[in-house]
């Protein structure tokens, strides 16, 4: 039992950090953005590159830390993901979903997120193939917590839910004590009246992309570093991110956080008592025992 | 006028290209002024409001502060030129703390923010008691105050209020409406719309009166309350002729 509500608990948080971009872009730009979930992907495939080819141009990077996976190049390669992928979110919106907004209703925005998922997803496999990747041929042995109850547990995975509280401490930090925090809020609640306040609704809506985009590379990366990389990561994750969100309440951000780790502890703390086939289907429950209780999230503010 | 702040004029604007809600309307304020807008429902009150905001697609006309063209300027930017709106309902952030509130609406990082707030909450006492508090807590009549707080703090020249009074129990107007006085004291010129019609004479230096979207009739509050026209629209409800 101890195994299963460490391992919901580091589920929980990479979906944490993916569900953030997803509930500001779904709150601000009013859509369901099916596509958000392939960031995931992207940002998981950008670093394994960038890891490739820093660990070529300097072989004193390849060296791990150790117990865990993770080397000097990894960490460099993460940080550049997150900005390519940012960057890639804000292209996307630019070449997509900005058009389809100045022109159509919301219903068109969420079947275009669809199509741009499937190019996304096809383009991945087109250039990687469909063989997943790993951060790092090195067996990594995971260690003995505790013999009764067993408990194993890898360096990795401390690495990666430590860095994941960290990123939303830090995330965190910047909401409430910034004023650059305070707009990211005042335009996810109202953007209208966020623009009358003096935000900059154009450049707020790039660079929620942008931190969408890169906290879902971090995600991306943090999951591949546990399981391995591969082209059906955003695909798997897609509606373990949106039961996130919706259980957390659409909009917000610490609903998002708190929607992540519930969704991740249900889905694992359920393969106690059902056989691991009903694991994708343990969001749909949790949505449905939430919106039943609450129907607009634990968070969500009634309208 | 002398001392004119804001020039309004042959204004042509609506929501929709070629759909306008506003005719080739104008009109001027000057300078600590206080300018209401009165008219029935759907004569583009708001929208005139909106329109000066930079909220509204403006189809042809000009709206001048001093010898700057208002026309094409982004909302965001309106507080540069010293412009302030107030709308009627959401004109606050529920899921920020009163003071966060503020803090945004100061528009500023410099050490200038802190004191700009101590004014507002010597001003607004009863928000100093729940700066830490959500602005979703606060009653119509605090969330009013702390909306016009918003607008004060980024020291505007001109406040736009839509419809301040609505909803709000008569004697949280009546200090709204006494708040609107002092503000124009101090030199901060205000146009606001008004439902309560009374309300709105009682306070304003000039009223504009629209209808269907252009200008039936303006002046100064006194001419047109010794006016027949306006005493009859009051008395009889009279529709007025467009």
């Amino acid at each position: 039992m101890i195994q299963n509500l460490f391992d919901g608990i580091l589920v929980g948080s990479i979906l944490s950090l993916g569900a953030i971009g997803l509930t500001m872009v779904m709150h601000m730009l009013r859509f369901a953005n099916f596509s958000h979930a392939e960031l995931l992907s992207v940002g998981a495939y950008v670093t394994f590159v960038f890891d490739k080819l820093l660990e070529s141009m300097v072989p004193a990077f390849s060296q791990a830390f150790g117990g865990l996976s993770l080397t000097f190049s990894l960490i460099f390669a993460i940080i550049l993901s997150m900005g390519v992928t940012g960057v890639s979110a804000i292209i996307i919106d630019w070449l997509v979903f900005r058009r389809i907004r100045d022109s159509a209703g919301p219903l068109s925005m969420v079947f275009a997120s669809f199509g741009v998922a499937l190019i996304v997803r096809n383009l991945i496999s087109l250039i990687f193939g469909l063989k997943p990747k790993l951060y790092s041929e090195e067996i990594t042995f995971a260690v003995r917590v505790s013999l009764d109850p067993l408990i194993l547990i890898k360096l990795d995975q401390v690495f990666v839910l430590c860095m994941a509280l960290v990123i939303m401490l830090i995330f965190h930090f910047v909401l409430s004590r910034t004023t650059f925090g305070y707009a990211l809020k005042a335009v996810s609640e109202n953007p209208t009246l966020s623009q009358i306040n003096g935000v900059h609704l154009a450049l707020m809506i790039r660079l929620i992309w942008l931190i969408g985009g890169g906290l879902a590379a971090v995600a991306g990366v943090f999951y591949g570093l546990n399981n391995q990389v591969s082209f059906l990561m955003g695909n798997n994750l897609v509606l373990s991110l949106f039961a996130a969100v919706i259980v957390g309440g659409i909009g917000s951000i610490y609903g998002a956080v708190v929607g992540g780790f519930l969704v991740g502890l249900a889905s694992n703390m359920a393969l106690l008592i059902l056989p691991s086939g009903y694991k994708p289907a343990v969001p749909f429950l949790i949505i449905l025992f939430i919106l039943s209780i609450r129907p607009t999230g634990l968070f969500g503010e009634k309208k | 006028m002398s001392d004119t702040v804001l020039n309004v004029q042959s204004l042509t604007a609506g929501y929709v290209p070629g759909l306008p809600i506003l005719k080739d309307v104008n009109m001027c304020l000057g300078r600590g002024e206080i300018v209401a807008v009165i008219g029935p429902n759907g004569a583009g009150k708001s929208t005139l409001i909106k329109a000066i905001a930079g909220l509204v697609l403006v189809e042809e006309g000009t709206i001048m502060l001093g010898a700057r063209n208002l026309v094409g300027i982004r909302p965001d930017e309106m507080a540069i030129f010293g412009i302030a709106y107030v709308p009627q309902t959401n004109n606050i952030f529920r899921t920020l703390t009163i003071r966060q509130n503020l803090m945004l609406a100061a528009k500023r990082s410099d050490g200038l923010v802190d004191d700009l707030i101590e004014r507002m909450f010597t001003l607004f006492e009863i928000l100093r008691g729940k700066q830490m508090d959500k602005g979703g807590k606060l009653s119509g009549g605090q969330r009013q105050m702390l909306a016009i707080a918003m607008a004060l703090v980024a020291e505007p020249k001109l406040i736009l209020m839509d419809e301040p009074t609505a909803g709000l129990a008569p004697k949280v107007a009546e200090e709204i409406l006494s708040l609107v006085q002092d503000i124009a004291e101090k030199g901060v010129s205000v146009i606001f719309v008004e439902q309560n019609v009374k309300a709105a004479l009682s306070i304003s230096n000039r009223t504009y009166v629209l209808a269907e979207g252009r200008n039936q009739i303006d002046g100064s509050t006194q001419e047109l309350m010794e006016g027949q026209v306006i005493k009859e629209i009051y008395l009889g409800d009279r529709r007025i002729e467009t």
